[in-house]
């Protein structure tokens, strides 16, 4: 985590607008900040159940990578 | 013999040779399957005046379907707890009655997880639930209600308060219903408070509730996440007083009810708009951690973990473990979903003890 490029306020910032663009789109389960697959700095994580819901999203966004996780159906433990 | 035959050839066996009665609503409706013999002995329990269980030549063994020999789908798979039915003549029955085509395997005493067991002292991750209810979720830790200066322990709504429908009050037991707890002997405390969940696309913070610890007359560990061994032992110390604030790839831990101690990695920080379906309904929930395994194939969280404290390495409390999926994230062994410590200790007027 030490060392990204990006601080975390501002991936929080470029989360907003990522939300505001892509937050109401059907089948998306959740949009976070997680690290990129580098390693090296912050990235935008979406969550989708299958992974044809996140087809349409751009690979990068505001200088973040963005990462799709498909994890099926989020059900309380 | 196909999977099916070996099916068949269990419910036979079952009949038989262990002498099951068939559910009556199943009799004559063409093929035999093994779940529908039941043992009569097992309907004796709740009777007025039990009669005394008399030992029986099929005690201690159970059948399965194993891979088959030579090229077979499947054969019989005879699974023996006492090393002394190894060589008897029952076993020697059900080997015939499969001709041949069935592996004996001794597979020891099974214990139950120390987690679904009466725990004394009780214990972090120790299973628990309301009285009224047919579930079992995780105790995370011990707290103190800051309204009622109470101690109590701190779990989710959905385990202490089947998701805001269970009333305020309500005794709660370790171990909880689903693990054979009971409300006659396994009472340690009562729902003080939840925090309801709300639906229709309301941002939740968290999936928490308290219950105030009455008289239970055990001894109390609340600094102690103990390991997954069968006796358990001391894995980490917790530190209520210092919460930690979780970033990405952060190593935590967490002792729950279904898996016991894992090591997992926080996948994802600040997770809005995560939609879990909680039974009754999907609700939104803002501000979440998202957490994968790092010791797959084992998941971090199964069905039964909700409520598990979260923790870094030093012990700091991190989460409150309250949602997952069965596919997903590292090893693809699914994902699991937590609330903020300090979103719970301050929606639930809580502090860790």
């Amino acid at each position: 985590m030490a060392g990204t490029k990006h601080s975390m306020d501002e991936a929080r910032e470029i989360q907003k607008a990522f939300e505001k663009k892509f937050g109401g789109r059907k089948g998306l389960l959740g949009v976070g900040i997680c690290l990129n697959p580098r390693r090296d700095d912050l990235a935008i994580n979406v969550s989708v159940s299958r992974s044809a819901q996140a087809s349409d999203l751009p690979k990068t966004f505001d200088g973040l990578d963005v990462v799709v996780d498909v994890v099926g159906t989020v059900r309380a433990f | 013999m196909r999977i099916e035959s070996a099916l068949e050839l269990q419910a036979r066996i079952f009949s038989q040779i262990f002498q099951f009665i068939q559910l009556p609503a199943s009799a004559g409706a063409g093929r035999s399957l093994p779940g529908l013999f039941l043992d009569p002995m097992l309907f004796e329990t709740k009777s007025a005046r039990p009669r005394s269980a008399r030992r029986r030549a099929v005690n201690d063994i159970a059948l399965g379907v194993a891979e088959g020999a030579s090229g077979e789908d499947a054969r019989l798979a005879v699974l023996v707890q006492n090393r002394n039915k190894l060589r008897s003549t029952v076993v020697d029955d059900i080997v015939d009655a499969a001709r041949g085509e069935a592996e004996v395997l001794y597979i020891g005493r099974q214990k139950p997880l120390w987690t679904t067991g009466r725990n004394d002292p009780i214990r972090l991750g120790a299973s628990i639930s309301p009285t009224i209810v047919a579930y079992a979720g995780t105790l995370g830790c011990f707290c103190r209600d800051k309204l009622s200066g109470r101690t109590g322990i701190l779990s989710n709504n959905h385990v202490l308060a089947d998701v805001n429908a269970v009333p305020v009050g309500t005794t709660v037991m370790q171990p909880g219903a689903r693990d054979g707890g009971r409300p006659e002997e396994d009472v340690i405390g009562e729902l003080i408070r939840f925090v309801p969940i709300q639906f229709g696309g309301f941002p939740n913070l968290v999936d928490a509730a308290v219950a105030g610890l009455t008289e239970h007359g055990r001894k109390e560990d609340h600094a102690t996440l103990h390991d997954s061994a069968d006796e358990p032992a001391p894995a980490i110390t917790l530190q209520p007083d210092e919460p930690a604030e979780a970033l990405p790839g952060m190593t935590v831990f967490k002792t729950g009810r279904t898996t016991r101690h894992t090591r997992g990695r926080v996948r994802a920080v600040n997770v809005n708009n995560y939609l879990v379906d909680v039974g009754v309904g999907v609700a939104r929930f803002d501000s979440q951690m998202v957490i994968e395994t790092d010791m797959a194939p084992q998941p971090f969280s199964r069905p039964g973990d909700s409520g598990s404290l979260i923790v870094d390495e030093e012990g700091r409390p991190i989460g409150l473990l309250f949602a997952g999926s069965a596919s997903g994230g590292a090893g693809n062994v699914g994902i699991t979903g937590a609330n903020l410590i300090s979103s719970v200790t301050e929606q639930l007027g809580v502090t860790l003890v």
